[in-house]
């Protein structure tokens, strides 16, 4: 698996795709750091106004901060898709490695690659901020730190999604299409549900667990112990789900 | 006895209601340079497929170097493969996707990339991308990728496809020097016969899955070679005046009533004679031998037949 691993990094290394998504991220947090305000994308998220203000910057940014979503597909999109399009696959399933094996360290690889993409960048961004726009616009980093960390698990929730849509879909088309289209239909579908006065009590209720909803309580400690409690175990839970659910399908696919 | 490289017992493969393997026995021993030959859709790639663990088979087993299929992740590293076309990173030049693999091998030496292309004379174009390189270019990398590590046992698909004379024709001496100086058992898939005629020792006829035939480079060239068929009512008696009176040296015994003579022999109407005088009944008196497209027709034909 570690050889996998180098074998992958030395690829990333050599990828254009490696600094485009670099830049792409570099930029988001370029502007965010120059308008002073927290931008990214949210879906649905109706975020506390009172509760927003009364957090800086560097925070705020990660409450309202659905980019994550965005920018990890990248990572996944560059270590698993290319296998497939270029069917690389066959020559490690043939003489180095196994389907199972494979789909193994791929996943694996994702999840580090992705979690080291969002905890470094993030870290990058709380420093440049804090040189850049002063401590006006950032928290300690004792409040900061914490709460970067709470998000691991849904990060990895989120990474592990993608990767289950890489090796269900094998193809670059239908994995961006799916993962990019995905929170717009769920959200469509939310809004349409919450229009039926019977159903939005409920809707609104299992809405708190979307991910953009549960990046902004998590962070914002709305909710209370249960609440994290419960989103937790729903991440956890469901990384373990995607990945042994993919790993059978995957290992009982015909490939080539 | 000879080692067995890779053996298959009974191997079946089904896509629906498609039978593309049906209870497919094979047997390769270290150091044969073994052919698949059949027509497109035969099989040998679903052969190959099986063997390599990208697709499962329905039913029947396979063993490499005497481990089991469904074990054989660890012996992986003493395969080389190209299947189908070759597949590698169109932004990274040759020698980088070579080394990628090295990494993933966990190969330290990094002589093993510039031997390997040197022996498919692609050292030249170690640093162009693999996106700029011709159909043959990428096939010999792809060769270049299985023969990398030095590998036991390496299983070609189709790896003369986009070749031209010159690069088959190294391409058979570079087989041919791996398998006499590594003992490299290679198995290879073609349908142009002659090719894999020139470089294989041992072959295997497969036709809509089946296995029509399994038979030595000697075995096919006694199918194919010019001979007079003689069928007689007792072959030792025959052989008797064959080689005491008409001087036949060259010949095979089929079966209890068919001999096959190889010699040269002008007078094919004295050989008759001096048997029926000597109270052999002859009952058949032909010649036979074909090319090896010819008997590959005829192979598949029977196979038809049946």
């Amino acid at each position: 698996m570690i050889n996998s691993f180098k074998a992958d990094l030395y690829r990333l290394k050599r990828s254009k795709g490696t600094y485009i998504c670099l830049g792409v991220i570099a930029i988001l947090y370029a502007l965010t750091l120059g308008f002073k305000s927290s931008g990214g994308i949210s879906f649905g998220v109706m975020p506390d106004e009172r509760l927003m203000n009364a957090q800086k910057l560097d925070i705020k940014q990660m409450m309202l901060n659905f980019n994550y979503y965005f920018y990890l597909i990248m990572p996944v999109f560059m270590i698993i898709i290319p296998e497939f399009t270029e069917q690389a696959y066959k020559n490690t399933i043939t003489s180095v490695s196994d389907k199972k094996n494979f789909y193994i360290s791929k996943f694996i690889l994702c999840e580090i690659v992705g979690l080291c993409t969002y905890v470094v960048t993030t870290f990058a961004f709380y420093f440049a901020n804090k040189v850049i726009n002063g401590s006006k616009y950032t928290s300690s980093f004792d409040k900061f730190a914490p709460k970067v960390f709470i998000l691991v698990p849904v990060i990895m929730f989120i990474i592990a999604f993608f990767a289950f849509v890489a090796f269900l879909f094998r193809k670059a088309s239908v994995f961006n299409s799916v993962t990019i289209v995905l929170p717009l239909v769920i959200s469509l579908l939310v809004s349409l549900f919450a229009m039926n006065k019977t159903l939005e009590k409920t809707v609104m209720k299992l809405y708190n667990y979307e991910l953009g909803s549960m990046m902004y309580r998590l962070v914002a400690k709305v909710g209370g112990d249960v609440y994290f409690a419960r989103s937790m175990a729903i991440c956890v839970i469901g990384t373990v789900l995607l990945f042994a659910f993919g790993l059978k399908l995957f290992n009982e696919r015909e490939l080539g | 006895m000879k080692e067995v490289a890779l053996k298959t017992n009974r191997l079946t493969k089904d896509y629906g209601k498609f039978k593309a393997l049906d209870g497919a026995d094979m047997t390769v021993y270290r150091g044969d340079i073994y052919g698949l030959i059949g027509r497109n859709g035969a099989g040998k790639t679903t052969i190959m497929k099986t063997v390599t663990g990208l697709t499962n088979p329905t039913d029947g087993s396979f063993e490499i170097f005497g481990t089991d299929g469904k074990d054989i992740g660890k012996e992986k590293r003493r395969l080389g493969c190209l299947i189908e076309n070759p597949a590698f990173f169109p932004n990274l030049t040759g020698g980088q996707n070579l080394t990628y693999y090295c990494k993933l091998k966990g190969i330290t030496d990094k002589n093993k990339i510039d031997e390997a292309l040197e022996l498919v004379d692609l050292l030249d174009a170690k640093n162009k991308k693999f996106k700029s390189y011709s159909l043959g270019m990428k096939q010999r990398l792809g060769i270049a990728l299985a023969i990398l590590d030095n590998p036991d046992l390496i299983i070609l698909d189709e790896p003369i496809n986009g070749l031209d004379p010159i690069g088959i024709s190294k391409l058979r001496d570079t087989f041919r020097k791996l398998n006499k100086e590594k003992n490299l058992t290679i198995m290879i898939s073609s349908h142009i016969l002659s090719e894999l005629y020139a470089v294989a020792n041992r072959f295997l006829f497969i036709d809509h899955g089946k296995v029509i035939k399994e038979l030595t480079k000697e075995e096919l060239d006694d199918e194919c070679s010019r001979c007079l068929v003689i069928e007689v009512d007792d072959v030792t008696k025959a052989l008797n005046i064959l080689e005491r009176k008409l001087g036949v040296s060259r010949y095979k015994i089929v079966d209890e009533n068919n001999i096959r003579i190889y010699d040269e022999i002008s007078n094919k109407a004295a050989v008759n004679r001096e048997l029926v005088m000597n109270n052999v009944a002859v009952s058949a008196f032909h010649e036979a031998g074909v090319s090896l497209e010819e008997y590959f027709k005829g192979l598949v034909k029977e196979a038809d037949n049946d």
